[in-house]
């Protein structure tokens, strides 16, 4: 009777320290940290590299483009509004010049595409909007300055 | 093989393996997430719908550019003569909105965009239904999915009520992510570095805009917006308590 006991404690030993050296290899190394997950997942999610840059980044180098803009009709759309991801020529502004091929103007096929992509005439739109219809063709350009869209040289 | 000798082995590679965990934890950040919270606040009011933070979205996100694939997305809600309401949202709103919508020659009585993204649920189903611990909320409010422990089972995408998630292709530029599950994190890198969302920066109306709650100036002027509108969330009925407030929408919007 009581080596059938010490037998059977021995095999219920073994499979349970067999089954901790099985967990031990299979689960995750931070899981269960911070929670129900992996630890690691959170630290990797933060350091994610950024593609956009914060505004105040630009006004570092772009002084006069400041001027113009913090007073302007403008000064509530952010620089990477228009000029698109640029967090790569915040950090390298010599060898990466920053041309952002899907949110710049370079991604419309004129400059007056890129302004109406706001400022087309639209029914859903909120009517305070400045809103215009497509008829005349002009080049926005030629008397707003897109910094300071009001003051231009009209 | 003696008793003696395979518990010596036994313990020890137990032990190694123990050192080898504790060894691991070396990724190290110095944010404090019990010091912020966040939340969401989308003014439909003030929405052009031009879909800058759609394309912004995308490239700070790695989200494949082609369509169908969105961490956030613009819809329009038009009501047309004879009560009929149409929603759209061609390309997620990537390439803007073409007016009127071309489909029908009604006039058109009402008609607003309205920006979707990820709830970020204080009760998220998609994190209860996660087989395998790949999805969870953190203490400021946000809900991430972790890339790596993701089986793709596509159960987390059937259970959010909002369509927040999508499984990321296999053609992505993200290798990590290939077959998992991915949704929107209100660009956790970004605002855990105290930067805006890219979506926030991009929108040149400020129809998007993020608070942390946790931050006494911010908090009052979250406080503000709640109580000077008329605020909503979306699906309220399910108990899902989202934080992403819609100013200005009507019970249509879903």
């Amino acid at each position: 009777m009581r080596k059938f006991n010490s037998r059977i404690l021995a095999i219920y030993a073994t499979i349970l320290i067999l089954f901790f050296v099985f967990k031990s290899l299979t689960v995750p190394a931070t899981f269960g940290e911070l929670g129900w997950y992996r630890g690691d997942s959170v630290r990797e999610s933060i350091n994610l590299s950024q593609k956009f840059a914060d505004t105040y980044q630009c006004f570092d180098c772009h002084v006069d483009e400041y001027a113009l803009w913090s007073v302007g009709e403008h000064r509530g759309v952010e620089c990477e509004s228009c000029h698109g991801a640029l967090k790569a020529h915040v950090l390298d502004p010599v060898n990466y010049r920053g041309v952002d091929e899907y949110l710049s103007s370079t991604a419309y096929s004129s400059t007056r595409d890129f302004c109406m992509s706001c400022h087309v005439k639209s029914t859903s739109k909120p009517e305070s909007f400045p809103q215009i219809t497509d008829e005349m063709g002009w080049n926005c350009l030629q008397c707003h300055d897109p910094h300071n869209p009001i003051e231009g040289e009209w | 093989m003696d008793r003696r000798k395979f518990l010596k082995i036994t313990l020890s590679t137990i032990g190694g393996l123990t050192g080898l965990k504790l060894e691991a934890k070396a990724i190290k950040t110095d944010y404090d997430w019990n010091e912020h919270n966040y939340t969401f606040v989308v003014d439909s009011t003030k929405c052009i719908g031009c879909g800058r933070c759609v394309i912004a979205c995308k490239i700070e996100n790695d989200v494949p550019l082609e369509p169908h694939y969105f961490r956030t997305w613009v819809e329009r809600y038009s009501w047309y003569d004879g009560d009929i309401l149409k929603v759209d949202s061609p390309d997620g709103g990537f390439y803007g909105f073409s007016d009127p919508d071309p489909d029908t020659d009604r006039k058109v009585k009402k008609s607003y965009f309205v920006p979707k993204l990820c709830n970020q649920c204080e009760n998220p189903p998609c994190v209860q239904v996660c087989p395998v611990g790949a999805t969870y909320r953190t203490p400021d409010g946000v809900v991430l999915v972790d890339e790596d422990y993701c089986i793709g089972c596509r159960y987390c995408i059937q259970a959010c009520p909002y369509g927040a998630r999508y499984i990321y292709p296999v053609d992505g530029s993200v290798e990590s992510r290939k077959n998992t599950a991915d949704k929107c994190t209100f660009c956790y890198h970004r605002i855990t570095k105290g930067s805006k969302p890219a979506c926030v920066v991009v929108c040149p109306v400020q129809a998007r805009r993020i608070f942390d709650i946790e931050d006494a100036e911010k908090s009052i002027e979250f406080h503000e917006i709640m109580d000077k509108n008329r605020v909503s969330v979306l699906k309220s009925e399910l108990g899902t308590k989202p934080r992403v407030f819609y100013i200005g929408i009507d019970s249509e919007v879903r």
